[in-house]
């Protein structure tokens, strides 16, 4: 075992740093109303374009919106900057189903989402490369879905008068578009699509009305209103400075992709249309619709997975000695993912994702590893782990394994995921110029390295904050197994843990610190930091403050339920609200 | 319904049996130019060398290689020496106040202010800049339309976790702020895209693309209404998308105009881009590619990432030596693994073998000009890493090899440039390239490194 000052450099990129120490003189912001009045738009550019036709979705772009600008209600704080996000690959793929019903998987010419500055993945910025496999890709798929994409054409064969073939295609290109860019095409898109298509019908003389509108499908899921998380193209129009409410449709699309990871559907587009976002009740009314919904447990998994920092264990490197294979590594994930699942199908709490010993278990190796071999479960079978070893999801394989390296010291590791993604701990940076401790003798225990190397008052530190509470879980080894002799040591699993509020508090073990944490409040606040950066998609500014503090209000109010902290994420001013001063 | 979306590579392709690949034909000397065309290749290695072994011995000023010693890392260059100028260590100023040189892996090649300078989660720093090879295709742009500006490649392994799951841990080329260049890794998809037939008598297929070109053509200006829409940073998103739409036109437009012609490398079948064994084969691979492509006129400006920022969840099986270790864990030395030493000298040696058989591929490219011209002679290979040791040593090793046309003095260790700013190198990379610079990054420092034109 071997040990280097620059864990301590290690720490800072996987702790988040407590907003309240970065930001303590920030938080006294000053709404700036003044520069935010503006006269509310109503330009050329407004909905009254091409008339959507029936067969399309049910919403009219002329009907009745909340339309953008400086809301009455201004918040006191500014809400901060909504930054352009393409969509993640998870959210093209859930989008493809919702939109063409094609279940296709994004193809692998299109690199993988990335960690972005939220702690959370986001699609990769597009380049060649990017902009290359998304063509392919639009083109295959428009291709496959063209059931669905000839369904939003407001004619079923091509009329042979010509006028009321440009009226079928100014039809789709509203119904189709309205779905595709999640909002109501306005007149000056229409004009620019419809040309495409007269010049398609131009130069493509081979191509008979159907495959125009194919072609111009493709078109339409390559343009930046499909990939990208964009604003109102009308919002755009309006003030530059201050802050506004999203208008109905960027709101409606902003909650599905949080709250169910793709396009909104035809109640929430009829939700948004009819002007029921408007209020707080209505968004509630819609999020917990949205939130009962199968695909939005999905979507949960996939935050909760990126929050732990599991990762895709197939390709987990471990030592030798584990017997580690990929089949092992993905029945870790799965069997998360079924945590997951199961603790919302039951109490919903962040206090029974920390708690609860019932697995899903469909793999003989995993069923081994806690310490039930022979058991032949299945996804639908709970298998409940042993008391006095398993509690929740910190002493599950996935956690247990993603959060270790892979030959050496776990303690560290474990440590750092504890204080930075349950309690929200600052580690302060090594001093300059420290000279890291020469290897020690690898005979030695964990416990008995880091003690000697803690000796140092430098190191001492920088790992009082983390390091302890690492070995609370010296019961589990490198890939989770339960265990109770390190090398030629009894393990001792007992540690202490440094809290926020300054105090430090003894456990035994991991149980008796999944415990801690459960009844902590402090967890539950750094929770929900970690989430209202999700559902930002972004870093914190000093203006969040007040706003995280409803939220985590909220989030206690409804005793750790977590679809109801997403509820009250969702209706908070910077969720519904966006700062204007990143526009030109 | 007919097939009527038309992949884009078919596009390229030809259509039927008519598309025959033509023989090897160097497009450039076919269209008469007498001078052979200068080429840059930039490379970037992470974790630097194990301690001591960046050397070569002299007093201040330069100190003739052919007299020097290479350290076992550096060993396997010693046959190239009169080709190479190995550049005391210079400083990437922007990422000097980096708790860590990793950092260094996106800012080296712009000297670019960074974006921000988080500590925290995820935090690796970008550029508000383009980098060097950007700035040097783009002026060659002006001139002369290549079907690729740049040719960026990357070795892929894996799906890169952790900190190397960051964007900026993965990409060491920016167009500009917010617009990483996102390198290719497959080589079959490559050699598909670069060497093409061509058939272009056929009226179908000529329909097509000029669909496609009237498509690309559309999305490029919709891009631009759409960017006219947003903020500042966000305009930096879309620009990087907007280049990706124009670099698809600028290629189509080049197999319009006759087509990329070359003889394209034999690529082994059945080699997986997942699989890190395969390190070394689709390295081979992708050196194969890029002499093929430089020599049939694709591009002059190529780029090479042999791993990422951090390398903190990779291993290299393909080296056995290193036991299975983690890449960083190796990066740190002996302060992280009592082997440490000699593990790094393991990796880094193999790094300068491949670094080895690239000049050697360029070398084997006679070019027309008199005293046997190889293609190495009128190129310029960085060959660098984003520190100078892997224990986070706070400068960059910079060796560059070819003369670019007898720009560069080689066959000297440069010991004065030791810590002077690297943005001094891209002024000489862009005058060696024939493209008029005075600074990049950083308007304070302007000029070339004393000591490296000949």
């Amino acid at each position: 075992m071997k040990f280097t000052w620059f864990r301590c450099a290690h720490a800072a990129r996987f702790l988040v740093l407590p907003f309240s120490l970065l930001f303590a003189e920030g938080c006294t912001g000053v709404a700036s109303t003044g520069s935010a009045r503006g006269e509310p738009t109503n330009t050329d550019s407004d909905p009254g374009g091409p008339q959507v036709m029936p067969g399309g979705p049910q919403v009219m772009p002329g009907g009745p919106q909340v339309m953008p600008g400086v809301d009455p209600t201004a918040p006191a704080l500014l809400p901060g900057p909504k930054p352009l996000r393409r969509l993640t690959n998870f959210e093209l793929k859930n989008t493809m189903w919702e939109l063409l019903a094609v279940d296709a998987p994004v193809p692998e010419t299109l690199p993988r989402d990335v960690l972005s500055e939220s702690g959370f993945s986001e699609g990769s910025v597009i380049s060649r490369l990017e902009a290359e496999a998304i063509m392919d890709w639009t083109g295959t798929l428009a291709q496959q879905g063209v059931a669905r994409i000839m369904a939003s054409a407001p004619c079923v064969t091509a009329p042979a008068d010509r006028a009321l073939q440009d009226e079928c295609v100014s039809g789709f290109i509203s119904n189709f578009g309205m779905r595709a860019f999640r909002r109501p095409v306005i007149a000056a898109e229409s004009t620019e699509f419809f040309s495409y298509y007269r010049d398609v019908l131009r130069t493509q003389q081979s191509y008979g009305f159907e495959q125009s509108i194919g072609v111009l499908a493709h078109l339409m899921l390559q343009s930046p209103r499909f990939l990208y998380h964009a604003g109102s193209p009308i919002a755009a129009m309006g003030p530059t400075s201050g802050a506004v409410r999203l208008d109905a449709y960027e709101l409606a699309s902003r909650m599905s992709y949080f709250l169910s990871g793709s396009m909104p559907d035809a109640p929430l587009f009829e939700a948004a249309l009819n002007g029921r976002l408007a209020s707080t009740e209505g968004i509630q009314q819609e999020a917990r619709r949205l939130l009962n919904d199968p695909q939005s447990k999905v979507q949960i998994e996939e935050i909760m997975l990126q929050w732990l920092g599991i990762e895709d264990l197939r390709k987990k490197i471990k030592d030798a000695r584990y017997s580690f294979t990929p089949e092992l590594g993905q029945a870790m994930v799965d069997e998360t993912r079924r945590l997951v699942d199961s603790v919302l199908d039951g109490e919903g709490t962040l206090a029974s994702l920390l708690l609860s010993r019932t697995a899903y278990v469909d793999n003989g190796a995993l069923a081994a590893l806690y310490g039930h071999p022979g058991f032949t479960g299945n996804n639908l079978t709970p298998l409940q782990l042993k008391e006095t070893e398993r509690s929740g999801i910190l002493t599950r394989a996935a956690f247990l394994t993603s959060q270790s390296l892979g030959s050496e010291l776990n303690p560290i590791k474990r440590g750092l995921a504890v204080v930075g993604k349950f309690l929200c701990l600052n580690v302060p940076q090594p001093p300059a110029g420290f000279v890291p401790p020469d290897h020690v003798d690898p005979g030695l225990s964990t416990r008995e390295f880091l003690k000697r190397h803690d000796a140092n008052a430098c190191a001492s530190a920088c790992h009082a904050m983390f390091t302890p509470a690492g070995f609370a879980f010296e019961n589990y080894d490198g890939v989770g197994a339960y265990r109770t002799v390190d090398g030629a040591e009894t393990i001792d699993a007992s540690a202490s843990v440094y809290f926020p509020d300054g105090t430090t508090r003894p456990v035994v073990n991991a149980l008796e610190l999944s415990q801690l944490l459960a009844a902590d409040a402090a967890t539950g606040d750094c929770f929900a930091d970690h989430w209202f950066r999700r559902a930002l998609r972004r870093r914190d500014i000093p203006n969040d403050e007040g706003h995280r503090q409803e939220v985590k209000q909220a989030f206690r109010g409804a005793t750790g339920n977590i679809r109801e902290l997403m509820v009250a994420l969702v209706t908070s001013t910077a969720f519904t609200h966006r700062s204007l001063e990143s526009a030109k | 319904m007919s097939k009527w979306i038309i992949r884009r590579r078919d596009l390229l392709r030809g259509m039927g049996a008519g598309a025959a690949l033509l023989p090897l034909l160097n497009v450039r000397a076919a269209r008469g130019q007498a001078v052979p065309p200068k080429r840059v290749i930039m490379c970037v290695f992470p974790n630097g060398y194990p301690s001591g072994q960046y050397t070569a011995t002299g007093n201040n000023g330069a100190v003739d290689l052919s007299t020097a010693t290479f350290a076992a890392s550096l060993a396997p260059l010693s046959p190239w020496k009169d080709q190479l100028a190995v550049v005391a260590p210079v400083k990437c100023i922007n990422a000097d106040d980096a708790e860590d040189y990793h950092r260094a892996y996106s800012m080296m090649f712009s000297g670019a202010a960074p974006v921000s300078k988080p500590l925290g989660p995820s935090s690796v720093w970008a550029p508000t800049g383009p980098t060097i090879d950007q700035v040097i295709a783009n002026n060659i742009d002006l001139r002369e339309k290549l079907p690729r500006r740049t040719l960026p490649l990357a070795l892929p392994l894996g799906e890169p976790e952790g900190v190397d799951g960051t964007l900026e841990a993965r990409r060491a080329f920016w167009a500009g702020q917010g617009q990483p260049i996102t390198p290719e890794i497959d080589p079959y998809k490559l050699v598909k895209d670069l060497f093409v037939g061509t058939a272009m008598d056929d009226v179908a297929l000529t329909q097509a693309r000029a669909g496609r070109r009237s498509m690309l053509d559309f999305l490029g200006r919709d891009l631009e209404r759409f960017s006219a829409q947003l903020g500042t940073e966000d305009q930096f998103t879309v620009a990087s998308h907007l280049q990706g739409i124009r670099d698809l036109e600028l290629q189509l437009q080049q197999i319009g105009t006759g087509g990329i012609l070359g003889e394209p490398p034999t690529i082994p079948t059945g080699l997986n881009i997942q699989a890190l064994n395969d390190t070394p084969a689709l390295w081979e691979a992708q050196r194969q590619i890029l002499l093929a492509a430089f020599r049939a006129g694709v591009t002059r400006v190529a780029t090479m990432q042999f791993g990422p920022a951090w390398g903190d969840k990779l291993n290299l099986p393909w080296l056995p030596a290193t036991g299975g270790r983690v890449w960083h864990e190796i990066g740190h030395g002996p302060t992280d693994n009592p082997q440490g030493q000699d593990d790094h000298q393991t990796v880094v040696t193999w790094y300068s073998q491949q670094f080895a058989k690239l000049l050697e591929g360029l070398a084997s490219i006679p070019e027309p000009g008199p005293n046997s011209v190889t293609m190495l002679d009128n190129c310029v290979v960085v060959w660098a890493s984003n520190m100078l040791s892997g224990d986070h040593d706070p400068s960059l090793p910079w060796i560059l090899a070819g003369k670019c046309g007898g720009y560069f003095k080689t066959g000297q260790y440069l010991a004065s440039a030791a810590n002077k700013p690297v943005n001094h190198l891209f002024v000489d990379l862009a005058h060696a390239m024939d493209v008029p610079l005075d600074f990049l990054g950083n308007p304070d420092i302007r000029g070339p490194m004393p000591g490296l034109k000949a």
